[in-house]
């Protein structure tokens, strides 16, 4: 086990429902912590009586939208300020994937919520395309209940026996963002090969 | 007035997914209160709470699962033990007992963890020997 996870599980254990704020609101404003595992833990300490499990979904759900919100704001007032005043023009694949969000822009926030490193980036490309937010955070809430909730109560499931199934939980999760990414390959190249035989 | 053109249909699925999680919880709370509220007179918890717990009761045969990321107030919570016993077995003298990781005992006792550890496990077996 990491240090860096030692010391997280000692924080959540020793300030409970305030330390899972902090580290899930931090992990939503792209700093690298990791969030599974804890919510793993913090589903095993539920059904242990240790958390209670309702609470840790709220805190869980709140402080994710919070620091997604966070994300998404800073995006929509400051982006195109920031980017005029230090003269960078955006490249065209990143042109291209704002046309994507802008088009279907449900879909992409609620699916980034499960894969940790693309969730703050879309955050971000929704609050500099300017989503509506009612749309933002009704698929970001909608995304985030169903990607913890799932998490946690793989966890109560699991209860002692979490810390055997963290790397393998970790294991599931990349296998699963691969067999999207495949998905999306594969849908591309279909819909390529559509075009040039139409 | 026409409701179904004013509201929208996210907000329906949202009313949803909202209204099919507070079900659930309450569901769970309400079968977790009726347990807690017969403390004397304790009941066979319902198969499928066990089975959503997913767990057993910690025994001597989960020593080797303790941690020295864990603090003595989980310790003593997971293994039911009397809040005192660790802190008299351990003879702990901290303030902060029980919030207070194994880790930080390791470090207040100029002990390496792994021996902070087998003293915390040695004393959990020990318990479970005198029951």
């Amino acid at each position: 086990m990491s240090a860096i996870l030692a010391f997280l599980l000692s924080f959540l254990l020793l300030y409970k429902y305030l330390a899972l704020f902090l580290v899930m609101f931090l992990a939503a404003i792209l700093v690298p912590l990791p969030t599974n595992t804890l919510l793993l833990a913090v589903g095993a300490f539920a059904s242990q009586g240790y958390f209670n499990f309702a609470a840790s979904l709220f805190v869980a759900v709140l402080a994710n939208a919070a620091g997604d919100c966070c994300g998404y704001f800073l995006a929509r007032n400051y982006g195109r300020k920031v980017l005029r005043m230090l003269r960078i023009r955006l490249p065209k694949y990143i042109v291209r994937l704002e046309d994507y969000v802008a088009k279907h822009p449900g879909p992409t926030i609620f699916l980034t919520r499960f894969f940790g490193a693309a969730d703050p980036l879309t955050n971000l490309l929704s609050g500099f395309i300017g989503i509506p937010f009612s749309v933002f955070i009704f698929y970001d809430l909608l995304g985030n209940i169903v990607s913890i909730g799932i998490v946690l109560c793989v966890g109560y499931f699991l209860g002692t026996y979490w810390q055997d199934y963290s790397k393998a939980f970790g294991i599931i999760g990349w296998a699963f963002f691969g067999c999207v990414c495949l998905c999306i390959i594969l849908w591309r190249v279909w819909h390529i090969q559509q075009r040039k035989r139409s | 007035m026409n409701f179904s053109k004013k509201i929208k249909p996210h907000i329906v699925v949202l009313l949803v997914v909202v209204a099919a999680v507070l079900l659930a919880a309450g569901v769970l709370f309400f079968a977790e209160y009726r347990y807690a509220r017969q403390p004397y007179h304790p009941v066979e918890k319902p198969a499928w709470i066990k089975a959503l717990h997913g767990h057993r009761p910690a025994t001597v045969n989960d020593v080797p699962s303790v941690r020295a990321w864990m603090t003595f107030d989980y310790v003593d919570h997971l293994f039911a033990l009397p809040p005192q016993y660790l802190q008299s077995k351990l003879k702990i003298t901290d303030s902060r007992y029980p919030r207070l990781t194994i880790a930080s005992y390791a470090a207040i006792g100029h002990l390496s963890q792994a021996a902070a550890l087998a003293e915390v496990q040695d004393a959990l077996r020990a318990y479970f020997t005198q029951q």
